[in-house]
């Protein structure tokens, strides 16, 4: 009697456990009203005209259309956002990366903050790089050589403190760039406040993308000179930015609380959310779930999976195009990577759209070229998927399968897709291809020091500012050495060289693309990389928030915009 | 007693010297350049060079532990890399956050493990101690992080009744707690419920029952009490290996402790903040043995006996009329 009792209490609470489980795992099929009708927002939202289901509801990412730059993310574009500050309002903002310092040229991983609490002398509006308007700066001269930029500043710009922003704090906020992230001034000759409201900023050659760079991002925002001055350039103290909010108290590994300015000078960047906790969840999954219970309003992310689970809990997603990230030879390393016939034959060897379809449900698009924009150059048929060619390639120039040996280096977002990878080549007779991941700062030190096989790098490729690329990766002395072609081909790196220079000393935009295009092109036909995927990501909003405006680029999204829905 | 404890406090200097050396030539394997992950993008060599005199990277790794080791000696255990900060601080600010969270959990694990364990074994194979054999198994074989998902995903996503992270309440508590709590639990059930059983079936505890002591008295005084030695070192063992073992606690519920910090460590290449964590685990874990040896001796005279000195030990020879 006693057994069977026993019986069925087990029985009884191994069902409940499982049902449990089963019910926690699961999402409804039939979504309730309001995730229902947050579903249809999401359609909006996205924009979305492709594969939806019959009852016109978004079923799965791939469903969703890319955002297109200068749109509200959110997908109520043209939706007239309130005056001022919404009182009361605390909007909560995911982020897994615990900002130690919030000084501007200390942490460029810190543009969650840098964007709301930074400001400078333009602005990309609404994260549109061609679209760039007057921020501190009221208005702005070049001179006809393209050198001199004269930069009038607005009289009542103030930094959070209240005290006025003056040509001053871009010079003292400059001279300590210089120290800590001196790229951005690398083509300055000298910059220079003529008075307390003008300042001169003097290239060494005319460059037409300067506009995008040092003026305009708010990674380089400008910091009240006193404080700087009182505490360092290594204290927080001294991060006093003049944009649109202002710390008001950090917590660490916790939050940051973030306060709108009542009467902000600049009125089109006036903050309508109140407070922003930008909160700092180490676990993403963590975040998905106060995404889905409403205690997190924003986050973001380029997990496949975190996006599907947005989806189907009926939440706002929208996505952005990110970085592509080629997977670049090191020739310096691997012997066998100086031979152009392995660095082709290996590019036939590689399925791209199948790698994305198995480890991204074909989110992730196989770019035509390693670069973007309009001009970049497509890749030839050098990099057409045949690994027969590819095999015989290897072959006709005395190569056994076992001799091509090389480890691929991940970090931990490109885990799933080296491993893929890798179980291409071994499936090609290539087994020993191998892969390795280490964590992020791991992978950032290997790469810095040029100590990897081949290692997927986007290494800060940007439309507005091409030819940073070069000057990292390829470039003798560049601190992210990836393009190896000195070490392959001397007369390559040279004429490589020469279009680097000529680009660096345009004085016409088309100039200047002429020859990235050429360097591009020439870099490309080497096969340097192997190819890869574009990075998509994701911005899962709830559904009461409006006025995103995300900047590709960065994936930042500027919250002087963000209100909530009345 | 007191020369038992003085040996044992005598011990930790080296015990922690010992693991300090370990902990700082393994990191020295990684293949990772600090010196590289601290400067920005764009360095020159001067750069390089400052950034490792600054931080002493420059010198040799024997030298650098010594330097290391004469600093922490004084507690200072140097500056982050990362953040560029008194690393003692930003211990100090994670190391109480990871003894709440293991000390809440180690009193409730006491409360709600010794009377079931020992309610167990006193009446073994009971309906009851069925039940809770099955659920203890079944809780011990639970992976924590996916716990904590399941807790969060009913009772903050579904039910909306407690906070899905942070810190802010005491409701904030009770998912971290029982997520932590739980796995431990089904482990610790069985312990007690085994040390007992051992004891119940010991011939001093069927001589007691057959003098026709109550039960109860059989059960607490004569069973329990011998039992105590196995279910301290148990308990001591789980609370030391849960300060530095919550981090997926901490992780998936974004408490900021050590164990957190320590991870963070890790990812950043920031050795003396990995370092300075693993000294503190060590050292917490070093205590909290002591304080189990000590406990050792407070409940088994047996252990006393042994740390007796010898005088004492020779006038209770003598008392007895045998040679010392």
């Amino acid at each position: 009697m006693k057994k069977r009792l026993f019986k069925k209490i087990c029985a009884g609470t191994l069902i409940a456990a499982m049902a449990v489980s089963l019910g926690a795992c699961g999402s409804s099929d039939q979504p309730s009203e309001e995730q229902s009708s947050s579903t249809e927002q999401t359609s909006t939202a996205s924009g979305s005209t492709g594969e939806e289901s019959s009852s016109g509801q978004i079923t799965s990412v791939s469903d969703i259309e890319i955002n297109e730059v200068g749109t509200d993310a959110t997908g109520h574009e043209g939706e007239e956002a309130p005056e001022g500050i919404q009182e009361g309002t605390v909007l909560n903002y995911w982020t897994n990366y615990d900002v130690p310092k919030y000084c501007p040229w200390m942490d460029n991983r810190a543009a969650v903050l840098t964007y709301q609490v930074y400001s400078n002398l333009l602005v990309k509006n609404k994260g549109n790089s061609e679209d760039i308007v007057c921020d501190i700066a009221e208005s702005y001269e070049v001179s006809d050589d393209g050198l001199v930029w004269t930069f009038k500043i607005r009289e009542d710009a103030k930094f959070s403190d209240g005290c006025a922003v003056e040509a001053g704090d871009f010079v003292a906020t400059w001279d300590v760039m210089q120290e800590y992230q001196p790229r951005p001034l690398a083509n300055v000759e000298s910059y220079e406040a003529v008075d307390a409201h003008t300042l001169v900023v003097t290239l060494k050659t005319a460059d037409p993308t300067f506009i995008y760079g040092l003026p305009t991002q708010r990674t380089y925002g400008v910091v009240c000179s006193e404080e700087l001055e009182k505490y360092g350039p290594e204290d927080n103290r001294s991060a006093v930015g003049a944009g649109p909010f202002y710390i008001e108290s950090y917590d660490s590994g916790k939050q940051y609380v973030l306060k709108a300015i009542e009467d902000y000078w600049n009125t089109d960047l006036q903050a309508h959310i109140e407070t922003v906790n930008i909160q700092v969840i180490a676990d993403e999954n963590t975040a998905l779930m106060g995404l889905m219970n409403g205690s997190i309003n924003i986050m973001n992310t380029v997990d496949i999976e975190v996006m599907n689970n947005v989806v189907d809990n009926g939440l706002n997603l929208a996505l952005v195009t990110d970085r592509e990230n080629p997977f670049w030879f090191n020739a310096r390393q691997v012997e066998i990577f100086k031979d152009p016939v392995v660095r082709e034959a290996l590019c036939h060897m590689v399925n791209w759209d199948e790698l994305s379809a198995l480890v991204y449900d074909g989110l992730y698009p196989h770019p035509n070229s390693y670069f973007t924009g309009p001009e970049a150059p497509e890749f030839s048929d050098k990099y057409t998927y045949d690994p027969e060619l590819g095999i015989q390639m290897l072959e006709d120039a005395g190569y056994a399968l076992e001799d091509i040996k090389f480890e691929i280096l991940a970090d931990p977002d490109f885990t799933n897709l080296n491993v893929a990878l890798v179980q291409q080549f071994n499936d090609l007779g290539l087994t020993n291809v191998t892969t390795q991941t280490y964590d992020g700062a791991t992978c950032y030190g290997m790469l810095k020091a040029g100590t990897y096989d081949m290692f997927p790098v986007h290494n800060g490729y940007s439309q507005d500012t091409p030819l940073d690329v070069f000057t990292m990766g390829l470039i003798e002395g560049g601190t992210q050495p990836v393009m190896f072609l000195k070490d392959i081909d001397e007369a390559a790196y040279e004429e490589a060289v020469g279009y680097y220079e000529a680009a660096e000393s345009s004085s016409t935009l088309e100039e200047y693309r002429e020859n990235i295009t050429a360097l591009e092109n020439l870099v490309q036909e080497q096969c340097l990389a192997l190819g890869g995927l574009q990075v998509v990501r994701g911005f899962a909003f709830t559904n009461d928030v409006r006025g995103a405006y995300i900047a590709p680029e960065s994936a930042e999204i500027q919250m002087s915009y963000l209100y909530f829905a009345e | 007693m007191a020369k038992f404890i003085i040996k044992r406090i005598i011990m930790v200097p080296f015990l922690l010297l010992a693991i300090s050396i370990l902990i700082f030539f393994l990191l020295k394997l990684s293949p990772a350049d600090p010196v590289l992950n601290m400067l920005p993008a764009q360095y020159t060599q001067e750069q390089y060079d400052a950034k490792a005199e600054q931080f002493g990277l420059d010198k040799s790794n024997p030298e650098q532990y010594i330097n290391w080791l004469g600093d922490a000696i004084r507690g200072d255990f140097g500056i982050s890399y990362k953040t560029s900060a008194p690393v003692a601080d930003e211990i100090a600010l994670r190391v109480p956050v990871s003894l709440q969270l293991s000390i809440i959990t180690t009193i409730i694990l006491v409360a709600i493990g010794i009377p079931m364990g020992v309610m167990c074994a006193v009446k073994q194979y009971s309906v009851f101690d069925n039940v809770v054999n099955v659920i203890s198994k079944f809780l011990a074989s639970i992976p924590g992080f996916w716990l904590g998902m399941m807790l969060i995903l009913v009772f903050s996503v579904r039910l909306g009744w407690l906070p899905a992270y942070g810190m802010d309440s005491w409701k904030s508590w009770i998912l971290p707690v029982f997520t932590f709590l739980l796995p431990y639990l089904g482990q610790y059930l069985r312990q007690v419920r085994s040390a007992m059983l051992d004891c119940i079936r010991q011939d001093y505890v069927r001589t007691a029952r057959a003098k026709g002591m109550k039960e109860r008295t059989v059960i607490f005084r004569d069973a329990f009490k011998n039992a105590l030695l196995p279910i301290i070192t148990f308990t001591g063992g789980t609370f030391a290996t849960m300060i530095g073992g919550a981090v997926m606690i901490e992780q998936v519920f974004a408490f900021p402790g050590i164990g957190l910090k320590v991870l963070e460590g890790i990812n950043n290449r920031d050795m003396p903040v990995i370092l300075a964590c693993c000294m503190v685990l060590a050292l917490f874990n070093i205590i909290a043995q002591l304080i189990i040896d000590i406990l050792y001796g407070v409940v088994d005279p047996r252990i006393r006996s042994t740390f007796v000195g010898k005088k004492k030990k020779r006038a209770v020879a003598e008392a007895k009329g045998g040679n010392a």
